[in-house]
């Protein structure tokens, strides 16, 4: 378990592996411009041990913007399989109208 | 009432422009207070991002709309991306597209700058149609037949959102989101004059 903290929006990033040792990521906070590079960093880091299937967990994630799109985009270019768990009806409206859907897989909360 | 503030040109502006814009609309559906706290943060990231300008930002509640914008004085247009499924960027006005109802670019005419202008409808089942009918002669609606500029020609395809069948607050909004579109797609690249 790992955390990375930023102030202002309350951002921080926490990592377990799911019952297949797959890695799930939880976020919690607001993922904006302010905190996009918090949350980059901890995912090269991760995309670095080449996981072939990765789960975020977005039950705890208040807020989400584009720059927090582009870093799942770039988990989904180097992970195999990217899924998204309890996304809001925003955040799937977001995916869903940025065509990324095939790539950001939301499973049903 | 017409809420404003300003914020300096900071990444830390983003989440303070953001808050001022929820605490700016009062008793509205959690989707719609969603779209505004999504488009004020990605019209504000651009103010910092792309034009590295302080911003000023107001939020104007209506009965039957929500009208954000966002005043920089950073140089270019925003322009909608065309991000392939791998881009990591350009996908911000995509985003602010899909959720407006409605939305321009007034340039200033003496020196660098802008103010991008975004509206969301609110639903109003009981009157949606005296809505629809209005927006076709409003003095707004006019204005943005005229004043309307986009990207180059090549780029006005890309106005579509990939999710046109996505979940909207119901039919009328959604026809409202397609005369938008028709608007959009008609005028062309003429700027007469702002507000």
């Amino acid at each position: 378990m790992e955390e990375l903290d930023t102030d202002e929006t309350g951002f921080s990033v926490e990592q377990s592996d799911d019952s297949h040792g797959d890695p799930v990521v939880r976020l919690n906070g607001e993922l904006d411009i302010s905190s996009a590079a918090a949350f980059r960093e901890a995912m090269e880091e991760l995309v670095g041990k080449q996981p072939g299937r990765l789960v975020f967990d977005l039950s705890q994630l208040t807020f989400m913007d584009s720059s927090g799109i582009a870093v799942m985009v770039y988990v989904a270019n180097n992970v195999k399989k990217v899924e998204l768990l309890h996304a809001s009806s925003i955040v799937r409206r977001v995916v869903e109208a940025t065509g990324l859907s095939d790539i950001l897989r939301l499973e049903p909360s | 009432m017409m809420h404003e503030a300003e914020f300096p040109a900071v990444r830390k502006s983003v989440p303070g422009a953001r808050r001022f814009a929820s605490e700016s609309v009062v008793d509205v559906p959690d989707e719609i207070s969603a779209a505004v706290a999504l488009i004020a943060t990605e019209l504000a990231s651009n103010s910092v991002q792309h034009a590295a300008s302080a911003f000023a930002i107001r939020v104007e509640q209506l009965p039957d709309r929500i009208r954000i914008e966002v005043e920089d004085d950073g140089e270019g247009q925003p322009v909608i991306g065309t991000p392939g499924p791998g881009d990591t960027s350009g996908r911000g006005l995509k985003i602010v597209d899909a959720l407006a109802d409605v939305w321009g670019v007034i340039p200033k005419e003496q020196t660098a700058g802008k103010t991008v202008w975004v509206n969301i409808a609110l639903d109003q089942s009981a009157s949606s149609s005296a809505r629809e009918s209005s927006q076709g002669v409003g003095p707004e609606q006019r204005h943005q037949r005229s004043a309307r500029r986009t990207g180059s020609p090549g780029s006005e395809t890309n106005l579509r959102p990939a999710g046109e069948n996505q979940e909207t607050a119901g039919g009328s909004m959604r026809r409202a989101h397609r005369q938008a579109r028709h608007c959009r797609l008609r005028s062309g690249s003429t700027f007469t004059r702002a507000r």
